[in-house]
């Protein structure tokens, strides 16, 4: 059964398109991950399906329930972590967790909770004298503290220092492991790549890609990359003439993208031998996720004017 | 049952934490109670002995105490409240609390009930600094009455102060807001003096304000020695239409989310912002002329002969 069915989703802000129609669904108990540049609509989209903002256009439906009208019901069973909220800064960590607890049906014990965002010490301090890594486990505290089935995390370690950038993912999988759902966004390939069960990629208000990071990442779909080296200083170098259509150069690197591997690389060995020239630093590599994903992100045509984007239905 | 139970702990658990924010914020607690005080005691001592002649010939004391009253009653509810909640929703406190299942109704519920507390404080403090400094007599028959029409107050000006929220845009603008629309309205309220030799127009436009209305209607019933109890049932109209339209505008225009988030920011910013240019930093770091057409020079001709332009 899914968590989250999304259909045809549109918003628009006055004139301009914020999202462009967009389907994903969530399965229960999975995390599920969006990835894009700044400003490409993940968090307008996690908002919508927190029940923040509502949408110009499509279907929603969030554990069963449409977010807009979900009130009460729907938010007993949510957890959220906002991309930036303000907090009460002269309340303690213990009071604000047991506050937000004493809201729910079944909250978990505070101690507990802030035990396990790592805050024992910060039990009695005031939240408004803790750093910004701290004040962002708050937040986290905040969102689990009502034992959520469902938990939206937008960019929820940004900000914070590898060990507690571990710590939280060590936590997410341990949310999972208890059925928890996951929304997330980041900007962190390698979080998504760690955390992910499956993702989807945004590009101005649309899904480009959407899978998971291994089959995004699946060399059949993205060819392989030959890197090399000529020695330094050389002149560009007439390549055959198959070769320089597909090489790019950076710096001294050159960079041959094909889904031809074997053929490719006899081509250009029998072309280096045949001038003589010593292949540096060869290797033959799968693209990373982040290669994928910054080609994604690139060759996304640029929109028309945004008067001129489609109107939701 | 529970369910009541659950909502009213829930209530009770908001007060306590509102009015701990309270005390841990001196300042706020200080604008609250310290100024209707210092106004009291000031002006009290500038007009100590005098009598008011269109009031029936009463000491000033007997004019002013209740004054205060409405003041301190204003300052606690309108000002605080305005304050307190657009600093709550720019800082995003409020778009928090939307996303978990507190309902928002509890939430504001629990705001006002813990201003009317302050506000109570505040009114009793006024009495009794009256009292022991200049010898405030206070009208004890009409108490009850008075504490009706107290109660009314505080729902209404707590309601106008949530109305006014929606029309503060950014939190530095709260503060200006509630003193500039708070003040003029006190000095044509019989609030800082009475009024009673003001022009008839401005008497009848001030009356149809809410803050009259509530400080004629303590000063008669509090101020007079053995006045008769009698409430004024236009003056409860009035106060009582201001709040039941303020609750209306509010539940209609009421925002929990900070004005930069609500919309705009994407209309403002493209949705594929342009890409960093090294390249264009580069040749800004080699001094190099932009490839952009130059501005026009603003000066032609011989040197000294500079064209006017404009």
């Amino acid at each position: 059964m899914s968590a989250i069915e999304v259909t045809d989703l549109f918003k628009s802000y006055g004139d301009a398109n914020a999202l462009r129609g967009i389907c994903f669904s969530v399965q229960e108990g999975e995390i599920f991950a969006m990835l894009g540049a700044n400003g490409a609509g993940k968090t307008t989209t996690l908002e919508i399906l927190e029940g923040h903002r509502r949408r110009s256009g499509g279907k929603v439906s969030v554990l069963g329930l449409d977010p807009e009208h979900g009130g009460r019901a729907l938010r007993e069973r949510i957890g959220v972590v906002l991309q930036s909220a303000g907090i009460d800064g002269e309340l303690t960590v213990k009071e604000l967790v047991s506050m937000y607890g004493a809201w729910y049906r079944h909250p978990l014990p505070t101690d507990e909770v802030i035990s396990a965002v790592g805050l024992e010490e910060k039990y009695h301090a005031r939240v408004g004298t803790l750093s910004g890594g701290q004040q962002r486990r708050v937040d986290l505290a905040l969102a689990l503290v009502g034992d959520p089935e469902l938990i939206f995390l937008d960019e929820p370690t940004t900000g914070f220092d590898p060990v507690a950038r571990r710590r939280t993912w060590e936590l997410i999988d341990a949310l999972r492991r208890y059925g928890r759902t996951i929304v997330l966004t980041s900007h962190y390939l390698d979080e998504v790549q760690h955390l992910a069960d499956r993702m989807v990629v945004m590009v101005d208000g649309r899904i480009v890609a959407e899978g998971t990071p291994e089959s995004l990442g699946a060399s059949e779909l993205h060819g392989t990359l030959i890197r090399f080296q000529l020695r330094g200083g050389d002149p560009v170098v007439a390549l055959p003439p198959k070769l320089a259509k597909i090489v790019s150069i950076h710096g001294g690197e050159y960079t041959v993208r094909t889904t031809d591997t074997t053929a490719t690389l006899l081509e250009l060995c029998r072309w280096a031998v045949a001038k003589r020239f010593e292949l540096r630093s060869l290797e033959v590599v799968k693209p990373s996720l982040e290669d994928i994903y910054l080609e994604l992100v690139r060759s996304e045509p640029a929109e028309a004017p945004l008067d001129a984007g489609e109107e939701p239905a | 049952m529970s369910k009541l139970w659950k909502d009213f702990r829930i209530f009770a658990g908001q007060m306590r934490y509102q009015l701990r924010l309270l005390l841990r914020t001196p300042m706020a607690a200080f604008a609250t109670i310290v100024i209707p005080l210092m106004v009291l005691l000031a002006v009290g001592l500038l007009y100590r002995g005098s009598h008011i002649g269109s009031r029936g010939d009463i000491a000033y004391i007997q004019f002013f105490d209740p004054a205060m009253i409405a003041f301190a009653t204003v300052t606690a509810c309108y000002m605080s409240v305005v304050s307190t909640t657009v600093v709550s929703r720019e800082q995003g406190i409020l778009k928090r609390l939307r996303s978990t299942p507190l309902p928002p109704w509890l939430y504001l519920a629990a705001k006002v009930a813990t201003v009317a507390l302050v506000a109570f404080v505040s009114s009793v403090t006024v009495i009794a600094v009256g009292a022991g400094v200049y010898g405030f007599h206070l009208n004890w028959g009409a108490v009850p009455a008075a504490l009706l029409v107290w109660v009314i107050a505080v729902v209404s000006f707590s309601a106008l102060g949530l109305a006014v929220t929606t029309l503060v845009p950014r939190a530095e603008a709260a503060l200006p807001v509630a003193w500039g629309s708070m003040l003029p309205l006190c000095f044509v309220s019989d609030v800082f003096q009475p009024i009673d030799g003001a022009p008839e127009w401005l008497r009848a436009v001030a009356s149809s304000l809410p803050l009259r209305p509530f400080a004629d209607e303590l000063e008669s019933l509090l101020g007079p020695r053995g006045a008769p109890v009698a409430l004024n049932s236009r003056h409860l109209e009035v106060l009582a239409l201001w709040g039941v339209v303020a609750i209306v505008f509010a539940l209609a225009s009421f925002r929990w989310q900070p004005s930069g988030q609500r919309r705009g920011l994407i209309r403002r910013a493209p949705l594929t912002p342009r890409p960093f240019s090294p390249e264009r930093l580069a040749a800004l770091l080699r001094r190099e002329k932009p490839d952009a057409p130059s501005r026009p020079a603003r000066h032609g001709g011989w040197p000294g002969f500079g064209r006017r332009t404009g």
